[in-house]
């Protein structure tokens, strides 16, 4: 292998690979990246064994080849060569990177020795605007769970139908729901269970005006193409919660309150809730909400909020990071409490502007002392 | 000079069943897993013990030894409740009561005799009141320390009180094998017979720098203990930092499957030992020892603290995934939970009610770590 790239062709694909490699691996060869020169370009790829990316850029490519490096070493070493070009050749256990007047020799594993990619499904695949997945997966995948082991609650549900999206989140504690608007064709599928690094790395997919994403399934792989960049993420088995069922859409009290006010308060009272719980009463009454902490032997805060709200008064208590996690994803000024009593489910929603069709639901179950 | 009771109860799940049941009387009863799948027996009445049925032994090879035993599914809320009366009694003669399992508690007795005089007397008591008021049966150990008073309960098992004064306690001691002591399991039992040490009074004519150099720090306990000497303090709740159970198999494990069910028992049993103390646990940790008695543990630490054995369950089948089990066999499994917090506010989940929060999953197969 022996080739010329352009320093920040390369590094913008590399980039799009970081999200991938673990850093800690039981096998090493997980922690380096295949690279591999063919005809007019370089193509990159990168995979956890359940999650792969294909990246490539244009380069003049003097003889083909491929070869395996360490991608944390050649990332950092990309970023901060000197000059605009790079060349790469690769012989036997080193591979040459040189820049301007920098030169370095870089340790390789042979990419005979590097799993066996995924095959890439057969046709196109359906087409979704990729900003508006990207707003889906903002507005839901903070409520996936982060923690590992926790199959169910480790991946959001992406639902097709003839006329909308949906993505759907939780935790096991709280749960967010979006619908879009989409009218499509023939839908390759009717759900599928995205992992929180499949939501990552769509994520980072820069969303230029109108770009198109295109999803497959192949046998045991969901693809997705964005132009010359492609995602395989391992088709999941897992069963998503039966979310339907709590997705509580008639709480009758109902309170408006501004986004950001309420953020700002919620903020600064959680400051003395205790850490474990992150506990924050919520007391609605005329024309006011008011957040008071639960932290015992830490002391306690509390704050008023102005709120539109004209029901009986009520009272619940909730993890104030719950609360947080929604305002922070959403960005309408206005937001509604939809509740029916001190026990049951505390319901979130944007209150949109006219004209926007997306929909958003946030369903969070309180604590009980 | 302290005064120490440990009180454990007869059989203790078996016996629940057959005061409940009056048709059970005088037959062998066995409360565990499937004897059709690989269930283990649990609790084994004295008419099953008689057949050669053991706690831990795979109930399929009980059932071999005694066709015509009943088999019973354990019902653990059943017995967390019984305990609780159980323990409230204990609690009537001291607040230091520190509760080993649902069927187990020392309780330290030294400073609150003035009414009974003595503990043998505090014995005598809480043994006719448990029989006259819960109608179950417990034996019960005197000593000056832990270490005597579970040796002693078991002594006259069942229904047996055996007080060993501190004058006795050499003589007590000596003739036992070294396994009665605290500590020493099959392992040390093992290493200490290829010193040619069989009974306490051997292993008390061993000089201590001999023990160190085999059993490093084990050796200092081995050396007291063979000597009666046992300063651990009786711990009431509140200064409990862990709690959890474990269980060497007379055979060692060998799929995933069956330690999978295992870790479902404990999780179940650690999850209402935590309800019963109104605690939640941050962490939950999986121990595992391999037939080779390399011992492992693994933990996780989780978000929202818990009690649910569901949950812990499903930590649990994790973590054993990330030890060599399955393919190594293995000769014990514990789980346990610990950073123990006032379960005062308890986070709820959205899915309890449908009855699938942590369906356990079979999940991946075991990868190195």
């Amino acid at each position: 292998m022996d080739l010329k790239v352009n320093r920040l062709a390369l590094l913008e694909e590399l980039q799009l690979l970081q999200g991938v490699v673990e850093r800690r691996t039981a096998i090493p060869i997980l922690s380096n990246i295949l690279l591999r020169a063919e005809g007019d370009r370089i193509e990159l790829a990168a995979t956890d064994l359940d999650v792969t990316v294909f990246a490539r850029c244009s380069a003049v490519v003097r003889q083909e080849g491929r070869t395996t490096v360490n991608n944390k070493m050649f990332f950092d070493l990309v970023r901060s060569l000197p000059a605009d070009a790079v060349d790469l050749s690769a012989q036997d256990t080193r591979l040459s990177v040189r820049s301007g007047a920098f030169t370095s020799q870089l340790a390789v594993l042979d990419a005979a020795d590097f799993p066996t990619l995924p095959e890439i499904p057969e046709g196109q695949g359906f087409a979704v605007d990729l900003g508006v997945l990207q707003r889906m997966i903002d507005h839901t995948a903070f409520a996936v769970s982060v923690e590992e082991g926790h199959f169910q609650y480790n991946a959001a549900l992406f639902l097709f139908a003839a006329e909308d999206l949906q993505m759907v989140a939780t935790d096991g504690h709280r749960l967010a729901w979006t619908k879009v608007p989409c009218t499509v064709g023939a839908l390759p599928f009717e759900q599928q269970l995205l992992p929180r690094k499949v939501l990552h790395q769509l994520r980072r997919l820069p969303a230029e005006e109108g770009s198109t994403l295109y999803l497959g399934r192949g046998e045991n792989h969901l693809a997705f193409r964005l132009a010359d960049r492609m995602l395989l993420s391992r088709v999941l088995e897992a069963r998503f919660p039966q979310y339907e069922r709590v997705l509580v859409r008639d709480n009758p009290l109902r309170a408006v309150v501004n986004r950001s006010e309420l953020q700002a308060a919620v903020r600064r009272v959680a400051l003395l809730a205790s850490e474990r719980t992150k506990g924050v009463e919520l007391q609605f009454g005329e024309d006011s909400l008011a957040l008071t902490s639960v932290g015992f032997d830490l002391g306690q805060a509390s704050e008023k909020v102005v709120c539109r709200y004209r029901g009986e008064p009520v009272r619940t208590l909730v993890n104030a990071g719950y609360v947080l996690d929604f305002l922070n994803a959403v960005e309408a000024p206005e937001v509604e409490f939809q509740l029916r009593d001190a026990d049951g489910p505390v319901v979130l929603s944007p209150v949109m502007g006219s004209g926007i069709a997306d929909e958003c639901l946030y369903v969070i179950m309180p604590i009980r002392v | 000079m302290r005064r120490i009771l440990h009180c454990d109860m007869d059989c203790y799940y078996a016996a629940v069943h057959m005061r409940d049941d009056p048709t059970l009387g005088g037959r062998p009863v066995v409360v565990g897993g499937d004897p059709q799948g690989r269930g283990v027996v649990a609790s084994a009445s004295y008419e099953a013990r008689r057949f050669g049925i053991r706690s831990a032994m795979p109930a399929a090879h009980a059932l071999r030894l005694c066709p015509q035993v009943v088999f019973i599914r354990p019902d653990f809320s059943r017995y967390r409740r019984e305990s609780d009366r159980i323990f409230a009694i204990y609690r009537e003669y001291t607040p230091l009561v520190e509760t080993l399992s649902l069927d187990e508690a020392y309780l330290d007795v030294t400073d609150h005799l003035e009414r009974h005089g003595t503990a043998t007397a505090v014995a005598r008591e809480i043994r006719q009141r448990v029989r006259e008021e819960r109608r179950l049966t417990v034996s019960v150990g005197v000593g000056p320390n832990m270490l005597i008073a579970k040796i002693a309960s078991d002594f006259r098992k069942p229904n047996g009180l055996t007080v060993v004064p501190p004058e006795k306690v050499q003589a007590f001691l000596d003739p036992l094998p070294v396994r009665r002591l605290h500590g020493v399991g099959p392992a040390t039992e093992a290493a200490l017979k290829e010193l040619g040490i069989a009974t306490v009074a051997e292993l008390r004519s061993h000089p201590l720098a001999a023990l160190l150099e085999r059993f490093k720090s084990h050796g200092r306990m081995l050396h007291d203990f063979a000597r009666g000497l046992d300063v651990r303090p009786v711990a009431a709740e509140h200064q409990r930092k862990s709690l959890g159970t474990e269980t060497t198999y007379p055979r060692d494990l060998q799929d995933l499957g069956p330690m999978d069910e295992e870790l479902g028992r404990m999780a179940e049993e650690v999850g209402d030992d935590l309800q019963r103390r109104q605690l939640a646990a941050c962490t939950v940790t999986v121990k595992v020892r391999l037939d080779d008695f390399t011992t492992l543990t693994r933990s996780r630490t989780v978000q929202v603290p818990t009690q649910r054995p569901a949950r812990i369950a499903s930590l649990a089948h994790h973590l054993l995934r990330l030890t060599p089990a399955g393919r190594r066999r293995v000769r014990l499994l514990g789980v346990s939970a610990s950073t123990l917090v006032p379960a005062t506010l308890l986070q709820l989940e959205l899915f309890e009610a449908l009855g699938e929060a942590d369906r356990p999953t079979s999940g991946e197969p075991a990868q190195e770590t």
